[in-house]
């Protein structure tokens, strides 16, 4: 159930003081590391194994954390990793995580120059997949909160809560800023991105300058694809999952030599349209937050923004 | 801490190794049975054709192959192309050995769909694996009612044939018009001569009920389905089985992803309807 809290700045602290008594309290802010980091760990061990008795045993902790101070789009990353990584049978590991973490994330005072949450359709001030958010007013806080557990314990401290009658009002406002910028055309690659699968142009133009780096996937707060490992330490080792990314040329590459996507043309294509056509057709959502870091980060300076501009004129 | 009895999909069901046998000449392609440790694994592990199964050896990693055994069997059986560095170590795997399974993973050849149908296999090279289990299935399940089988399978060479001994037991079935075919002339081979997608044009293979069924190297199958347009087959008509580079098996790594499909979880069987308008990226 929905709730609406009113805090000052001295109740605010004392809460973070009295949950830092009882589980992990971790402060948060916008960096050029998502939060998918902590959530979906860049290395991660599935289990570890002996290669002599054939025992496999995996180590799944479960540390209940709570995250505060994270910007909306970077909340976002539990919501659309979940779509993937819940759908039967579930991720174990995530789910783990996951179902561990609360989220107090905090709306944004200001957009930074690649920030786009609010040209696809969110905002600086949504709650995402967030437990709670913190949106900052003239005398303290308005928390709004999603999550039973955090909402417990915040009337037992006994702050009084009032019940959230429209869960669609908008919160935020009068606290975020709110910017005249054109909405990027993500709806033609909803709804017509297969049109442009064989528009070698677009491809070309997109992927002429790319580096195929795969920054721009491993800082995705929506990207998971993942290779799995095996570390051998002589008699014993460990199962280990990786990020990896559909730029790189060994991804698709099978054993026989046969790459069924050869250039950094089709690993373009398969990058945009996964995010903006397959995520929606699959999940409904599409897989991007706008939080510019793919922008941020390119060493060769390409704009999602403009791709996704381009793209428009070839969905047909 | 968990161990293995817990439900885990990144975990492995322990087998032996019961039989290895070399299948092709040139000792590049090798069948293993496979037997589960556990009886009440082997009871969990209910697959139908044209599922595959994740081959683990610890240390060394993941593979995905296509089941190649009837589901009444009671051992697994899997045919491994010595190709790369988990293939090689599965070659090095003798009778007795340890290993671990995963799956079975991904849907099964249309099964409902070839009731009271005729059916035509056409392969190519060792893509043959789980259309032999689905020929097996069918053969021992008569409530289909499938009203005759088109049995097109081509290799290099007389050699390259895989499971040998089915072939010659197909080839007396009266249900069954087997053609098998070998790239070109060979000493000994008295058989058909030339590449599937020719055997196919010159076939008469009629699309009229029927299910036709194609796996095999990409060039076979891209030259191979115009023939079957113009014999009049529908895409709906056609099914194939994609092989990609997965890992996970359950639609979470990413790299199998075609257009809104993950071909681990949504397929690996397709009907041509489906692959329309989707990059051709198998």
């Amino acid at each position: 159930m929905m709730r609406f809290f009113k805090l000052t700045q001295q109740d605010w602290e004392k809460f973070l003081q009295h949950q830092s008594t009882q589980i992990a309290v971790v402060s948060m802010e916008k960096s050029k590391h998502p939060f998918k980091h902590i959530l979906f760990p860049p290395h991660e061990t599935l289990f570890y194994f002996r290669k002599d008795t054939h025992k496999e045993l995996s180590e799944i902790k479960e540390n209940k954390v709570l995250y505060y101070g994270l910007p909306p789009c970077d909340a976002k990353t539990i919501q659309l990793l979940g779509l993937n990584l819940l759908a039967d049978p579930a991720d174990p590991y995530f789910q783990t995580i996951r179902d561990n973490t609360v989220i107090i994330s905090k709306a944004c005072d200001h957009f930074e120059p690649n920030c786009f949450c609010d040209q696809i359709g969110g905002s600086p001030g949504a709650l995402n997949g967030a437990s709670a958010i913190l949106y900052t007013v003239e005398d303290g806080f308005h928390l709004l909160v999603n999550h039973d557990w955090l909402s417990e314990q915040l009337v037992q401290m006994n702050f009084i809560p009032s019940e959230v009658e429209n869960e669609k009002a908008d919160f935020s406002k009068g606290s975020v800023p709110v910017r005249e910028i054109k909405p990027l055309p993500i709806d033609h690659l909803r709804e017509k991105g297969l049109s442009t699968i064989s528009k070698t142009a677009l491809w070309e133009k997109v992927s002429a300058t790319c580096l195929a780096c795969g920054i721009c996937t491993f800082l995705c707060p929506a990207c998971y694809c993942f290779d799995i490992q095996d570390i051998s330490f002589g008699r014993v080792g460990k199962r280990e999952r990786t990020y990896d990314s559909c730029l790189f040329s060994i991804y698709t590459t099978e054993a026989s030599g046969h790459n069924p996507r050869p250039t950094i043309k089709e690993r373009w294509r398969q990058r945009l349209l996964h995010k903006f056509t397959y995520y929606p057709m699959q999940y409904g959502e599409i897989g991007c937050t706008g939080c510019g870091r793919c922008i941020s980060e390119c060493p060769s300076h390409i704009d999602i923004r403009e791709v996704i501009r381009d793209a428009e004129q070839y969905c047909e | 801490m968990r161990n293995n009895t817990v439900s885990n999909p990144y975990m492995t069901l322990p087998v032996r190794i019961a039989k290895v046998s070399f299948e092709s000449e040139d000792r590049s392609l090798k069948t293993l049975e496979l037997q589960f440790i556990n009886e009440s694994d082997r009871k969990q592990f209910q697959f139908l054709p044209g599922q595959f199964l994740e081959f683990s050896i610890p240390g060394k990693g993941e593979s995905p192959f296509g089941i190649a055994s009837n589901p009444s069997e009671e051992i697994i059986r899997i045919t491994v192309n010595r190709t790369g560095f988990v293939t090689e170590a599965i070659h090095q795997l003798e009778v007795g050995d340890f290993a671990g399974i995963r799956g079975p993973f991904g849907n099964t050849y249309p099964l409902a769909l070839m009731k009271q149908k005729r059916v035509s296999i056409i392969s190519g090279g060792f893509a043959f694996t789980t259309l032999a289990s689905l020929l097996d299935y069918l053969l021992e399940h008569e409530e289909f009612g499938i009203t005759g089988y088109d049995l097109i399978y081509g290799a290099r060479n007389p050699g390259m044939l895989l499971y040998k001994s089915k072939l010659d037991q197909w080839k007396g079935n009266p249900k069954i018009r087997s053609i098998i075919t070998i790239d070109k002339e060979a000493s000994g081979w008295t058989g058909t001569t030339g590449f599937v997608p020719t055997v196919v044009e010159q076939s008469d293979l009629q699309p009229n009920q029927a299910i036709a069924v194609i796996c095999g190297p990409p060039i076979m199958i891209k030259l191979t389905l115009p023939k079957l347009v113009e014999k009049g087959f529908q895409t709906d008509q056609v099914y194939t089985s994609l092989e990609r580079r997965m890992k996970c098996g359950i639609g979470k790594c990413g790299r199998c992803n075609i257009g809104p499909y993950y071909v681990c979880k949504d397929g690996p069987v397709f009907s041509l309807q489906q692959l329309e308008g989707l990059p051709a990226e198998y």
